[in-house]
């Protein structure tokens, strides 16, 4: 299990790699050179939109679960941070459990909808990208994120105090007194 | 079960599990799903939370989130900063008070380049804070500017916080984005007028800076030209109706890298820092943003909305008093939510009655901007002060908050004006092409 749990946090920061060192800056590229297109040579990309669209899907989707791992996920601290022992506890499987439903839920259409997409062949307008893929990322996703909420509920909660207090990749120390 | 219960309960809940400190995001998603399901049943349920996710996550809009991000974290590496700083400091520094008045300005002409507040105070109170320390400035005014000034990040286009905004609320963000300009600059002379007035009935708070020679003045003007170009680049495009939001923030985030590869300053290190951190806060908000939806469209089906709404009509609050009512209520949240948390958790009811009341929507997002730089400062959770605190370890929490005070007011003298003055706002939007 531990291993399975290693290989899914590797496979997070994988996907995040992915779509941040590769995906955004393709995504800021298209964009300029779709501008650059428009004014200077009155030729836009006629795919530029459509293409952002899933590009930005992909970014999104691809950092969802690192986010979690890294507890970038904000939530309101004032109470949270002074809560202890079987407090602590409720807040925290609370959490898993309600992150459980929403992801649930997203996984579970997501993974019926492929059927549907790809019997009616569903695409993109101009390049005629098939969706499906991405909704079978969504699954992916969904699934991942699913597997590390319930084994944070069992295993990996947070003892109390030492959440740390993030924001824009910055570390905020606590006040100590 | 009567819908609008449903709808109340839903909030109750809602409210107890952020108190415990569920993610906002799941919070939301779940008394949305939850409640949607109770009232419209399993199947629609499930398709709105794949479609709302879906619809969200392939929006050309919101393409401008993390790329104003990207530009916003490349810029707090590439050293342009520190040009500005030591532009103003060589300029103003003589002045009483000069290097405090050159942080305010400072972090104003950062805020140009970035659009959080939290990057913009921890960039400039790095760089900043250690020199007024050398030169025996008071340790309340030093923290207590930076920690206000950094809030200019947020009202000074780029904005991330006009940019959530706009996306949740379908308002134009490129009006957004002019619409802070005004109100930014009149902020920026508020607190640059506090820093002066203090230092001059005590000069011991402020003292005199170093003194430069004219070449050497003359020299620091190269400092203030990446960031010309930058916002020149993302303003301009905007402003002459030239870029839509997304492209200015691609054009904005590509001028970046090359203005930073120009200076020589652009490294692996800095731009993966850049895009990782891009990925991550870009998650964390899109769960935001599909959480409030799936949450405001719960809400809609159970009519509450339409019953807050004629509830505060029937009570036909004038607009004065309606928005001395989101003053206390934003003050209130703002002590325990930040900036995201505050605008999603509000919009839901807060715009539809702003709007059957008549209040311009673009007026209501600088309202509300201006209100989360309030909550920004104020205690217990002033983000920007955690972070003063974490560059000036030398001083504590408490000091910081006290010399935040001064500041905090003027954050008030610029509601009242807004107030009074809706065009501080409106006018230059309305210029727009």
């Amino acid at each position: 299990m531990h291993k399975f749990i290693l290989f899914l946090k590797a496979f997070s920061k994988w996907c995040h790699d992915f779509g941040t060192l590769l995906v955004l800056p393709l995504m800021t590229m298209i964009i300029t050179m779709d501008v650059t297109l428009r004014y200077f040579f009155n030729s836009p990309l006629a795919w530029g939109e459509e293409i952002n669209g899933l590009l930005l899907f992909l970014v999104l989707m691809l950092s969802m679960t690192y986010a979690w791992d890294k507890d970038k996920h904000i939530r309101m601290e004032l109470v949270y941070v002074r809560l202890k022992g079987r407090w602590r506890a409720l807040a925290d499987i609370t959490t898993g459990v309600t992150g459980i439903i929403f992801f649930g839920f997203l996984g579970v259409q997501s993974f019926r909808d492929i059927d549907y997409m790809r019997k009616t062949n569903e695409s993109t307008e101009v390049l005629a990208v098939p969706l499906w893929p991405f909704r079978a990322l969504l699954v992916l996703i969904s699934l991942v994120f699913v597997i590390k909420l319930v084994h944070y509920i069992f295993v990996d909660r947070k003892e109390a105090g030492e959440l740390a207090i993030e924001r824009d990749g910055i570390v905020i120390p606590k006040e100590q007194n | 079960m009567d819908p609008i219960f449903i709808g109340m309960l839903g909030i109750a809940i809602m409210i107890v599990l952020l108190v415990l400190g569920v993610p906002i995001a799941f919070a939301m998603a779940v008394v949305g799903i939850g409640g949607t399901a109770m009232v419209a049943g399993l199947p629609q349920t499930l398709s709105q939370v794949t479609l709302v996710t879906w619809d969200k996550g392939t929006d050309f809009v919101i393409v401008c989130i993390p790329l104003f991000i990207f530009m916003g974290q490349l810029t707090a590496t590439t050293g342009i900063a520190a040009d500005l700083y030591q532009f103003l400091q060589r300029w103003m520094g003589r002045m009483r008070g000069g290097l405090g008045i050159a942080s305010v300005f400072a972090c104003g002409g950062f805020g140009a380049v970035t659009g959080s507040s939290v990057a913009c105070v921890a960039t400039m109170g790095t760089i900043v804070y250690p020199e007024m320390k050398r030169y025996g400035y008071d340790q309340r005014l030093a923290t207590g500017v930076l920690a206000a000034s950094g809030t200019l990040g947020i009202l000074i286009p780029p904005s991330l916080a006009f940019a959530f905004y706009g996306t949740l609320t379908d308002t134009s963000i490129a009006a957004l984005f002019i619409a802070g300009i005004v109100p930014g600059i009149i902020t920026m002379l508020i607190f640059a007028s506090i820093v002066w007035v203090r230092c001059l009935i005590n000069p011991a708070l402020g003292p005199m800076g170093p003194s430069f020679t004219w070449k050497e003045k003359f020299a620091s003007l190269r400092g203030i030209l990446p960031i010309a170009i930058i916002f020149a680049l993302v303003i301009g495009t905007l402003y002459g109706g030239v870029c839509t939001p997304t492209e200015a923030s691609a054009i904005g985030a590509a001028g970046v890298v090359i203005v930073s590869l120009v200076m020589r300053r652009l490294t692996w290190a800095n731009l993966r820092k850049a895009l990782w951190e891009t990925g991550m806060v870009s998650a964390f908000i899109f769960a935001i943003i599909v959480g409030g939806y799936l949450i405001s469209r719960f809400l809609a089906i159970t009519q509450i909305t339409d019953l807050l709404v004629n509830y505060v009509t029937v009570l036909n609050p004038s607009k004065l008093q309606f928005i001395g009512f989101m003053v206390v209520l934003y003050l209130v949240l703002g002590a325990i939510l930040d900036v995201f948390g505050m605008t999603i958790l509000t919009l839901p009811f807060i715009f539809p009655i702003t709007t059957a009341l008549g209040i311009d929507p673009i007026w209501l997002g600088v309202f509300i901007v201006i209100m989360t730089e309030v909550a920004l400062i104020t205690p217990p959770v002033g983000v920007n002060v955690f972070v003063m605190r974490g560059i000036a370890t030398d001083v504590p929490m408490g000091q910081i908050f006290r010399g935040v005070m001064p500041f905090l007011l003027g954050e008030f003298v610029l509601i009242g004006l807004l107030v009074a003055f809706p065009g501080i706002a409106t006018w230059l939007p309305q210029m727009m092409k």
